[in-house]
């Protein structure tokens, strides 16, 4: 072992109103499908399923390449998206290609996405989720990491007034649950008896306890007792943590600079702008044989 | 240490730095290396001058062979190698592989944009506010308000920007200005007139303008800037073409009434909203500039304009703009400089995408983003060549107006 996960983020979440799900009377969905037919049910009664905002100055559209990765756990086994991550396999595989449509076909139909498909690229991420706590709701739904309580409007609490579920995968592909997260790797740099300790009583759960009392903390610990979380919510996140069956690191963050947090991002906002998703990867792909 | 402290004895240790290395090196020269007195004073006083203004520059040249030759040398080599490869040197494939590029092609094209239309925006609003300002009672109010932009840093500038650019779901509140105004519009009388009229009008008066100043341009051959004002005079025709063919566009468009736009997402415009902050910044630094060459122009020579019955127009542009030419070429290339350089604008707004991309931040993309420090240098050294011609002939310029 070189390291290990302590303190964990997941990305693979969905957030919502439990106020306007219960008005409207919509079910947490189970399944991608579900999902999906969610979208269709709110779209069919008068409303606007989902807010996404990919705008984040000069960082904008990263949130899409966590969309695509997402759907790349959730259509491919794991070791494709492990190959695709490492360029083993081209990004211009169609296995890509149809990962990238699958953020596609949420994000790119006008009546879906809150101010339609045109304000995707342009809305910013940190003012996106503000759409499912207006009045009326500009959205039902908006899918980010755990992070984004924190750009809720002021005062809202998270499992009263926000909540979230598990971004669901396909039932019909049989690939577990598989979670998109990032997190912070612990490894010794300097060999020493000292740093052995260290890294050996924070392995312990005792450890892991301490910090999730704290708050701001998810494990992926099994051996923890998740009574000891700070609040329910966070309790509930890490759930969806250790119930996954397939653990994934941000891709794009794995990616070469030049790709993860350059091409991948522009290729994603020219996609939302309409661009054709074969020709995006192969734009991608292009800049990543540049890298070589 | 508390920050303000650290700030002072900062500024404390660094000015008396200076002054004690000055103090301190003329002492030893004078006392030490080539004492003024004994046998050999005269031989030494005329060392000692000869050295001395060596030792005076030392300071200024090592910090400038430090933070501006050096880099620029390294840089050059960078271009030349591939840090993956061991630095090892690959000629010019950086530089193919960045011709290669469609981003790169389209920051060159957006970069000369910004060059011919900046500089030229903002000289010519500063003369008028110059003008405009120069008689009336509240002209200096006018004025400061006009140069405020210019304490503003580009970023801030682009944050402002951004917001007056951004757009909201149909049916909430805009809460950017040319949103909020662009909603008013529905396709009535009032949407004609604002929209198609007005906006003809002035192209029509851009199209006679600009083809009356061509015909001058290209009237005049007398000196050496005959090819300059040729050159001149053929891009206004160009403006002139492309205004009759915008004011025709103008009537045949069908606008998108009551639904909020995407500005910065328009391929084309959005360079153009993007230029406007420059303009918004630079105009104030145009008119305080060019407000001081009006004032400086002799009082006679307008009053026997005056007297020969020339009107205001004439006054202007055949008695007062001859006499500032040298400033305004000044004010046109300095800002020239700083459109070559433009980054912050860019990166803040837009960060390139939606074809808007400028050199300045498609070199802090290779380079710090993607880590390719072969094709970001070469975009530099692009950067460097391009600028280079104009900071020469901008210094030459500012020589000229100084002796003068």
């Amino acid at each position: 072992m070189y390291g290990f996960f302590f303190k964990a983020d997941v990305k693979s979440l969905v957030w919502y109103s439990p106020e306007n799900f219960e008005d409207s009377d919509y079910d947490i969905p189970e399944t991608m499908e579900e999902l999906k037919a969610l979208t269709d049910q709110i779209v069919a009664d008068g409303g606007t399923p989902w807010c996404i905002g990919l705008g984040s100055g000069a960082a904008t559209g990263w949130p899409a390449t966590d969309w695509v990765e997402d759907m790349m756990l959730r259509t491919q086994a794991p070791d494709v998206y492990d190959r695709w991550v490492s360029n083993e396999m081209p990004f211009t595989d169609p296995a890509v290609v149809a990962a990238i449509e699958e953020f596609g076909a949420f994000a790119r139909v006008d009546d879906y996405v809150a101010g339609g498909a045109g304000a995707v690229a342009t809305t910013d991420f940190r003012d996106s989720p503000k759409g499912l706590f207006s009045s009326p709701a500009q959205c039902y739904m908006h899918k980010q990491a755990s992070f984004i309580p924190a750009f809720f409007p002021e005062g809202t609490v998270v499992g009263e007034d926000a909540d979230f579920f598990y971004f669901p995968a396909y039932a019909s592909k049989d690939l577990g649950s598989p979670v998109l997260g990032a997190g912070t790797v612990w490894t010794i740099t300097n060999d020493s008896a000292a740093a052995h300790d260290l890294i050996t009583y924070i392995q312990t759960t005792e450890a892991n306890e301490i910090w999730m009392a704290k708050g701001g903390f998810l494990t992926p610990h099994k051996g923890v007792d998740t009574s000891k979380f700070v609040d329910a919510a966070t309790k509930k996140m890490n759930d969806v943590l250790l119930a996954a069956t397939t653990f994934r690191f941000d891709g794009s963050d794995l990616m070469p600079g030049g790709v993860g947090a350059g091409s991948f991002w522009t290729g994603m906002v020219d996609y939302t702008g309409g661009k054709d998703a074969a020709e995006v990867a192969q734009a991608i792909q292009d800049s990543w044989d540049a890298l070589k | 240490m508390h920050p303000a402290l650290q700030g002072i004895v900062t500024i404390f240790l660094g000015v008396g730095g200076c002054l004690a290395y000055f103090y301190f090196s003329n002492q030893f020269i004078d006392k030490v290396l080539f004492p003024s007195k004994g046998v050999n004073a005269g031989r030494n006083i005329n060392r000692a001058n000869i050295v001395r203004p060596w030792l005076f520059l030392a300071p200024a040249l090592f910090a400038l062979s430090l933070y501006l030759a050096y880099p620029v040398f390294a840089t050059l080599w960078y271009s030349l190698t591939d840090r993956d490869k061991g630095n090892a040197f690959v000629g010019l494939a950086n530089y193919y592989q960045m011709m290669d590029d469609p981003k790169f092609w389209e920051a060159l094209k957006n970069n000369m944009l910004w060059l011919i239309i900046v500089p030229a925006a903002s000289t010519a609003f500063g003369l008028l506010a110059a003008q405009l300002t120069d008689r009336i009672g509240w002209g200096s109010i006018a004025k400061s308000m006009i140069f405020m932009p210019m304490a503003i840093s580009f970023v801030g500038a682009a944050v402002i920007f951004k917001l007056i650019y951004d757009t909201r779901p149909a049916d909430t509140n805009q809460i950017g200005a040319l949103n909020a105004v662009w909603m008013q519009f529905n396709g009535g009388v009032g949407s004609f007139i604002l929209l198609r009229a007005l906006p003809a009008a002035f192209l029509a008066f851009l199209t006679v303008g600009s083809l009356w100043l061509a015909t001058i341009m290209i009237k005049g051959f007398s000196s050496f800037t005959t090819i300059l004002r040729s050159l001149f005079g053929i891009v206004l025709i160009g403006v002139a073409v492309s205004s009759i063919a915008s004011i025709y566009g103008l009537f045949t468009a069908t606008l998108p009434y009551g639904e909020p736009q995407t500005w910065l997402t328009m391929p084309f415009w959005n360079s153009i909203l993007l230029m406007i902050v420059l303009i918004w910044i630079q105009t104030g630094f145009a008119m305080v500039i060019l407000s001081a060459a009006l004032r400086g122009i002799p009082e006679e020579t307008v009053e026997a304009a005056i007297v020969d019955g020339a009107n205001p127009f004439q006054v202007f542009f055949k008695i007062k703009m001859p006499q500032i030419a040298g400033t305004i070429v000044v004010v046109w290339t300095t800002i020239t400089l700083t459109v070559l350089k433009v980054f912050d604008i860019v990166f803040a707004m837009t960060n390139g995408q939606w074809e808007t991309q400028v050199l300045a931040n498609y070199m802090f993309d290779k380079l710090f983003r993607g880590n390719d420090w072969g094709v970001g240098s070469a975009a530099a050294i692009v950067i460097m060549l391009l600028v280079t011609p104009i900071l020469v002939w901008n210094v030459y310029n500012v020589r000229k107006e100084m002796r003068s």
